[in-house]
């Protein structure tokens, strides 16, 4: 038992949201995650997090490919297995762009989709925390984590701020039993 | 973002999300319909039929087809091209489409990606019985062996269709089942029993909407219809190697690649409308589906269709103007020989016909576009049959000249693959949100139809154009310049 | 919006136009009054000047109409400026009219499919020694296509030996590749009844050719192409005037859109016939289908980076400043994907005749390599590993100095890329780039930025009453 606790309000609307996130974190408070239905463009920015490096992820595996690519087919066709094709030359670049290519695109987006579910931590069988049932449905929580030896007035605070945002509803919940 | 407000709304009736999310997985919800299960069995059966068909194929072997020592590749590299081909339209719409900013798309792209899925299932069967011993099929794959060094051909562009349709394949399923991920969990959010639950909570991995996920969601998506943008051309492209690299007449082209992939889309786009026309109905999504979706795939099919319509008469003008007999007489022969008929009806399915589309009274009729689409896929058959068939059947040796007909095997096994399509196609439709709801989403505020069109409630922010210091309110800028 | 917009043409800027048309022009006489710079050289470089401007200016045209029948609002901002480069088209398409006026005039060595005397089997003698001094004379036949019909793969000793070596020092020699065709016998030139002999140069591939190039034929379509190109051109700016006064409603926008789609279907057949009348028929006997795509693709790129370029500079002095990065960054990814599918053209076309292997296909990627080694390798690198590795990157699309250069590399590097296409059937193996051509190409680019620095400063840079105006202020990515 942690006592880890999490205040959490709703919002209807993302635009409201957006305010809101900009506004409590103009007053200091720091905001654990904001979960929404659906991506909300910009709201990244607003809540300041980080750009993710996803896409160079994706670079790196696409380069690996290309690299696996050609230097399979240059050992095959040149030392391993060299073969007459159509009287053309062993080392015969133009025909292994294809394969080459394919194999790029193949690393990049296999090799990216791994990362993304580690990194989100997403795979069949996880358990996740579910808030609110409907927050991928129609509801913006912005959540705060607490724990046992958080003051009442920072809770206090914490509330007063979301209400004021326009959270049409402030809940708590136990981490543990969620 | 501000909309101008001559733009067509794509979500319509004043939906809030909470509705969007009730009309969109309201299907998924309700008990199996009559009508659902007579097609999934109808379907099932008809596919039923093709696998027994795949049977016999297997157990007597390739004599049971059509085949001869002149046309080796027929029917089944006809539907093979084909289902390829539709396979492309799901990949279109979501990675093309993604990076032109084109809204539309949000209301079909689930659809089309899984009926991409399904499709080049449905098109890499035909190869792998088309070996013959398909219990061999894998050699076709480079792995070591005790066979001495053998690896495959590397310079073949049959081996490097391998590669690029199950490359295809599996970029496709990442591509559409990242982006079904955060739409299960709402259908686990909403689901009533804990088993339920349960299995969907399976199926989308435990997502749960965090900012961060978001975040990378989108840049994965966004990487992904980068890498799927070159790969669906690439495809396509090596599709029309295979007949491209040949010398045959008729098909050693160079404009075969671009050209391909413009039937391609066009025919995948044509399925996509035969589908989407009957689920919005079905389903009653008329509102997510509108006539503004249905007005721009249209569009996309004008345009492609007339990209092939100027293909078909740049290869007909150059095989005259390349003044090489075999060229002109691979053409004398598809329009006026024995199969004229492909001929012309991919002419009129392809290229005349959708010419129609200009009006835009048609292109915005369903019942139109309904049969324009059929009309489509059977012309894009046409073409496939006429380049393979009618290239082959009489090429430079006369003494080698044969006509071509298919068996009952081979009809069926066609068949076979639409009803096989057709019930993965119902099942898919049964467990999983046929719109990509978060996508569609959102949308809402800037092609809902509170927001944008001519009934719009609600006044657009304006805050887009806070930069300019010097705006007049009234909107009414710049008239002091005098244009001359 | 203020004065910013209304750009002022500088007595400066025009000056240093007229210097970039004189300084051209002088370079051209110099080269063609020394007689170091051969007849042949001038008009394949005045082709193809003309022929990459003006499909500049024709692909801003596409530019246009592709964004308004795709709904577009974001490139509202840019719009003027592609408005500008458009009406280059017409005074473009002269330079190309008179080139292509020459077939008919008796200027046949640029287009030699357009001499009649190759495409006679019967001539009379004096005919033949008429052909046969003209191009003994040092001229750099485009076609050697007539020496292959007598050649078949063994050199004669035949009374074209000046032709023959000219060949053989300045262009490709083709006897290597045996052609699958065969003409008439050349030695025998026993005179008929009427005085006619058989044509020792008689081409049958160009005798069956004939119905479509043919000089008239040729003239008519240019003057059809330019003709529809430019008027849709003005209609469209003329239209997009009007609007800048009207009340606001969406009367020229529909205006607009009927006009683009009707040019969408006129560019959709003239813009591959265009390249196969202006380019591929200088090598008359090759043919390839996606010949006119291709050349569409890396004009359209070109006129991208053009626009990028002039948005920068006008943004440098103050101008336009509703043009941000955003809408830079839209052109960024433009040019980058679109040189991307440039080299899958590129290679589709290359790979398709590498693989197939067939000697009158071959011919033409053979004279290029040995020939043109570095120009058409460089080809590769500039158009398609440059845009690919820089380009890539967010922060590049977004940065105004990347895209400078960018757009300057590419500018140049299609420029290389017609270059390629065009002189190896003009002067062969003698090529050349230096004062002359980059001569040539300054008088064009003097006289391409008046036009468009002219039509800029007629009105308003920002079409102030487009309905999209607003999306297009709003954008960011």
């Amino acid at each position: 038992m942690t006592g880890k606790k999490i205040v959490f309000g709703l919002f209807e609307d993302e635009e409201i949201l957006m305010k809101a996130v900009k506004n409590v974190r103009n007053e200091g408070l720091k905001i654990t995650d904001v979960l929404t239905p659906f991506p909300v463009h910009g709201l990244d920015e607003i809540m300041g997090l980080r750009q993710t490096k996803l896409h160079s992820a994706g670079f790196v595996f696409g380069m690996t490919g290309t690299l696996t690519a050609l230097t399979f087919i240059l050992w095959v066709s040149t030392a391993n297995y060299p073969i007459n094709y159509a009287g053309k030359p062993y080392l015969s670049l133009p025909s292994w762009i294809p394969i080459t290519f394919e194999l790029t695109v193949l690393f990049a987006a296999i090799g990216m989709t791994l990362t993304y579910l580690y990194l989100n931590r997403l795979a069949p069988g996880m358990k996740p925390k579910i808030l609110d049932e409907r927050i991928t449905s129609h509801m913006f929580a912005m959540t705060f984590e607490i724990n046992a030896e958080t003051s009442e007035n920072k809770k206090e605070e914490i509330r007063n701020v979301l209400k004021a945002n326009g959270a049409v509803e402030i809940h708590e919940k136990d981490w543990d039993t969620l | 973002m501000f909309v101008s407000p001559i733009r067509e709304p794509l979500i319509q009736g004043h939906k809030t999300y909470a509705q969007m999310s009730d009309d969109i997985i309201g299907p998924v919800e309700a008990k199996p319909t009559k009508m659902w299960l007579a097609a999934v069995t109808f379907c099932g059966l008809v596919a039923l039929t093709g696998f027994t068909m795949i049977g016999l194929t297997i157990t007597y072997g390739i004599g049971m087809w059509g085949l001869n020592k002149t046309v080796g590749w027929a029917w089944d590299i006809t539907n093979f091209v084909w289902w390829i081909g539709i396979g492309h339209a799901g990949t279109l719409i979501s990675a093309i489409l993604l990076l032109f900013r084109q809204k539309w798309r949000t209301g079909v792209n689930r659809s089309a990606e899984a009926m991409t899925i399904f499709a080049v299932m449905c098109a890499g069967l035909f190869p792998i019985i088309h070996m013959g011993r398909v219990w061999l099929a894998f050699f076709i794959f480079p792995y070591p062996n005790t066979r001495g060094p053998v690896w495959s051909n590397f310079n073949s562009p049959l081996l490097w269709d391998v590669f690029a349709i199950s490359t295809y394949f599996t970029v496709s399923v990442l591509f559409w089942y990242t982006g079904l991920i955060p739409d299960l969990a709402t259908v686990r959010d909403r689901a009533k029993t804990a088993f339920r639950k349960k299995i969907y909570n399976i199926f989308c991995f435990g997502w749960t909407g965090s900012a961060k996920h978001w975040q990378r969601f989108e840049s994965l998506s966004l990487v992904l219809a980068g890498l799927s943008t070159p790969l669906v051309l690439s495809v396509h492209t090596i599709v029309s190697f295979d007949f491209a690299t040949s010398i045959v007449p008729g098909w050693h082209t160079t404009i075969f690649p671009p050209y391909f992939v413009a039937g391609a889309i066009f025919s995948g786009f044509a399925m996509v409308l035969s589908l989407m026309l009957v689920v919005r109905k079905v389903f009653k999504l008329e509102q997510y589906i509108t006539l503004a979706h249905i007005e721009s795939m249209n569009k996309v099919i004008i345009l492609t269709g007339s990209i092939v319509g100027v293909a078909y008469i740049t290869e007909l003008f150059v095989s005259w103007y390349s003044q090489n007999q075999y060229e002109q007489y691979a053409f004398i022969n598809r329009s006026t020989g024995p199969y004229w008929w492909s001929y012309w009806g991919m002419m009129t399915c392809n290229v005349v016909s959708p010419q129609l589309f200009w009006i835009k009274k048609l292109r915005r009729s369903v019942v139109f576009t309904f049969f324009m689409s059929i009309f489509i896929n059977v012309g894009m058959w046409f073409e496939r049959f006429v380049i393979i068939v009618t290239s082959v059947h009489r090429d430079y040796i006369t003494s080698a000249w044969t006509m071509y007909y298919p068996t009952y095997v081979e009809i069926f096994i066609y068949i076979g693959t639409i009803g096989f399509f057709m019930t993965l196609f119902l099942l898919f439709a049964k467990v999983a949100p046929v719109i990509a709801l978060a996508e569609v989403k959102a949308i809402l505020k800037t092609a809902g139809d509170q927001y944008t069109g001519e009934h719009a409630t609600h006044v657009q922010h304006e805050h887009a154009v806070e930069h300019m210091h010097d705006e007049k309110k009234d909107g009414n800028f710049g008239t002091e310049l005098k244009p001359i | 919006m203020s004065d910013n917009n209304k750009f002022e043409f500088t007595g400066k800027q025009k000056k240093t136009f007229l210097i970039m048309m004189v300084v051209g022009i002088i370079a051209v006489l110099i080269g063609l009054l020394a007689g170091s710079v051969s007849k042949q050289r001038f008009w394949a470089n005045l082709l193809l000047e003309s022929v990459f401007f003006t499909g500049i200016a024709a692909c801003a045209i596409f530019m246009i109409a592709a964004h308004q029948i795709g709904l577009a609002g974001w490139n509202i901002v840019v719009r003027r400026v592609t408005e500008s480069i458009t009406k280059f088209t017409l005074i473009g398409g002269l330079f190309i009219m008179v080139i292509v006026v020459g077939t008919a005039v008796g200027y046949h060595d640029l287009y030699h499919w357009s001499n009649n005397f190759l495409t006679e089997q019967q001539v009379t003698q004096a005919e033949i020694t008429e052909y046969e001094e003209h191009h003994a004379g040092g001229h750099h036949v485009g076609g050697h296509e007539t020496e292959e019909q007598h050649d078949n793969g063994e050199h004669k000793t035949n009374e074209h030996d000046g032709t023959k070596e000219d060949h053989e020092q300045n262009s490709f020699n083709t006897s290597e590749v045996n052609y699958i065709f065969t003409s008439t016998d050349d030695s025998t030139h026993a005179a008929s009844a009427d005085g006619l002999v058989e044509n020792p140069y008689y081409d049958k591939i160009l005798d069956g050719k004939e119905p479509y190039l043919n000089p008239p034929f040729f003239i008519l379509r240019a003057i059809i192409f330019l003709g529809l190109w430019s008027f849709i051109a003005y209609k469209l700016r003329r239209i997009s005037l009007a609007e800048d006064l009207g009340n606001g409603t969406d009367a020229w926008y529909m205006k607009t859109k009927f006009w683009s789609a009707i040019f969408l279907v006129i560019w959709a057949v003239t813009s591959s016939m265009m390249a196969w009348d202006w380019v591929m028929s200088l090598d008359p006997h090759w043919y390839s289908t996606l010949f006119g795509w291709y050349n569409f693709i890396s004009l359209w790129i070109t006129s991208m980076c053009v626009t990028v370029l002039l948005l920068i500079y006008l943004k440098s002095k103050g101008y336009i400043k509703e043009v941000n990065q955003n809408h830079l960054h839209d052109l960024g990814k433009y040019i980058f994907g679109f040189s991307i599918f440039w080299t899958y053209l590129w290679f589709s076309q290359f790979m398709l005749i590498w693989y197939a292997n067939i000697p009158e296909e071959t011919i033409y990627f053979l004279q290029r390599k040995r020939e043109y080694n570095p120009l058409f390798f460089g080809n590769l690198i500039i158009n398609f590993l440059m845009p690919f590795l820089v380009l890539m990157r967010r922060d590049a699309k977004r940065s105004l100095t990347v895209l400078t250069i960018m757009a300057v590399v590419l500018i140049i590097g299609h420029w290389n890329d017609f270059f390629v296409m065009i002189m190896p059937a003009t002067v062969g193996a003698d090529w050349h780039i230096s004062y002359f051509e980059v001569g040539m190409f300054l008088f064009f680019a003097g006289m391409f930025l008046y036009t468009v620095f002219y039509q800029l400063s007629k009105a308003s840079l920002i079409a102030v009453k487009h309905p999209f105006l607003k999306e297009s202020l709003g954008h960011h990515q």
